[in-house]
């Protein structure tokens, strides 16, 4: 894998979050903020802009971030609402990323490949029904697996929301799922 | 609802979510592309000085959002508010989660005291680390101009001035809305009022103006003031429907009996 050269930003105030924070939240969390904007269904066109805004975001925030609290929630809360936002005022195309997932590494076997990538073809069509404040909670917590408290906080949500919305997930995600088995004649 | 009620997901879906192939990392390419045109955004934005007139206004994204036109792609379109508005938050303006701690109320407030980049710092009548002084205590906390259409001028602004945004007025603005700050998180909620109602006057169409209104809410509902506090948010919310500060005025609100 090539190596990244390393990037110089500017500074940021001193107190919270230094440049060096940041650099290092940049080159180790890009693809998981990537990652989350495509969970979040932004198509793999807009992905690339979106994650710099992301990172713009957290770039301004960061001085008054507490960091003792887990990152990846924290970003997940930008990616949340960046994408919120470009879906809700530009009415951009969002898509089911299966359809742009790239090469499968070679590894396993064509076989597992092939289960692995139905597998997520069928998640991604069902997160599709899901509005996306349910999918945010859904993914955190079903798929990152994080805890609802950090979850709420997260995305600024009163901690009985965030269950609200993870319980209407899990019954309209499970509903989708059985729908397109049954539209696929799988079990 | 706790997760007790909840249960758990069917095995069937819980196994599907597992076996579901993980979604691809970044392109090297693609990582590398948005460090370098992120790190010359951010320069550019600490170079910038003001921002540019026909922006100096835009601090609400979402009426921005709605008229911008789209013909530069999907991203001009949260980009440009964002610029705008950037500079506020380099300086360290309390905001998105760390700013959803420090207007939380006291009992869960997380309150950072921040600096400013030292080229703003330079330009600051009021430097972060003095507290307010001269007669601070508002006995009213004016309600700010772009927060009603009938509020007295701004009497102590500075000679020459705008009261358009400007990237120069970033210190001083910072360090007024700090030594709210402090004074909030130091439990003298009555000293947050002094900067709170000079930062209004002199600046009333400001960079930090969202900031400072949810900030003032905070002060307000932590005095028992709760009749403003609500008067205020009610404003706050109309005016920044999409804020990123909503949650954090919402749970103020709600913290009022």
């Amino acid at each position: 894998m090539p190596r990244l050269e390393p990037l110089k930003f500017a500074p940021i105030p001193p107190t919270r979050g230094s440049n060096g924070d940041f650099e290092a939240i940049f080159a180790q969390e890009f693809s998981y903020v990537w990652r989350a904007l495509a969970r979040l269904g932004v198509s793999e066109a807009d992905r690339e802009d979106l994650t710099h805004e992301v990172f713009f975001q957290v770039y301004r925030r960061l001085p008054t971030a507490d960091l003792e609290r887990p990152l990846r929630p924290w970003l997940f809360g930008f990616a949340f609402r960046i994408a919120s936002t470009h879906r809700r005022l530009a009415r951009h195309r969002f898509e089911h990323p299966c359809d742009t997932i790239e090469a499968l590494d070679a590894t396993p076997s064509a076989e597992e490949s092939l289960e692995r990538r139905e597998a997520q073809a069928l998640v991604d069509r069902a997160l599709e029904d899901l509005g996306l404040e349910q999918r945010a909670v859904f993914v955190l917590h079903e798929i990152d697996a994080y805890k609802m408290p950090e979850i709420a906080a997260a995305l600024s949500i009163p901690l009985n929301t965030a269950y609200s919305r993870l319980r209407l997930a899990r019954d309209r995600f499970t509903a989708a799922v059985r729908r397109l088995k049954n539209q696929r004649g799988t079990p | 609802m706790k997760s007790e009620s909840l249960g758990r997901l069917d095995a069937d879906i819980a196994a599907l979510l597992r076996a579901a192939e993980p979604y691809a990392d970044a392109p090297v390419d693609v990582q590398a592309r948005v460090g370098k045109a992120l790190a010359a955004r951010i320069a550019g934005v600490l170079a910038e000085g003001s921002p540019r007139e026909s922006e100096s206004n835009q601090l609400e994204p979402g009426a921005a959002l709605s008229t911008t036109p789209r013909a530069h792609g999907p991203l001009s379109l949260i980009a440009k508010p964002i610029r705008t508005i950037a500079a506020t938050f380099l300086v360290g303006a309390a905001a998105g989660a760390g700013l959803h701690a420090a207007v939380q109320v006291p009992r869960e407030r997380v309150v950072y005291v921040e600096k400013w980049a030292p080229a703003l710092a330079a330009s600051s009548a009021e430097p972060a680390g003095e507290a307010a002084p001269e007669g601070a205590v508002s006995p009213a906390l004016e309600v700010p101009r772009e927060m009603g259409p009938s509020v007295a001028p701004p009497a102590a602004a500075p000679p020459a001035k705008s009261t358009s945004a400007r990237a120069s007025d970033l210190g001083p603005e910072q360090a007024l809305l700090d030594a709210a700050r402090r004074a909030l998180a130091e439990g003298r909620s009555a000293d947050a009022l002094g900067p709170l109602e000079r930062h209004a006057q002199r600046y009333p169409k400001g960079i930090l103006v969202e900031e400072r209104e949810a900030l003032a809410i905070n002060v307000l509902v932590t005095l028992g003031r709760y009749d403003e506090a609500r008067s205020r948010s009610d404003r706050f919310l109309r005016k920044y429907p999409g804020s990123l500060l909503r949650a954090a005025v919402e749970a103020a609100v709600r913290a009022m009996p």
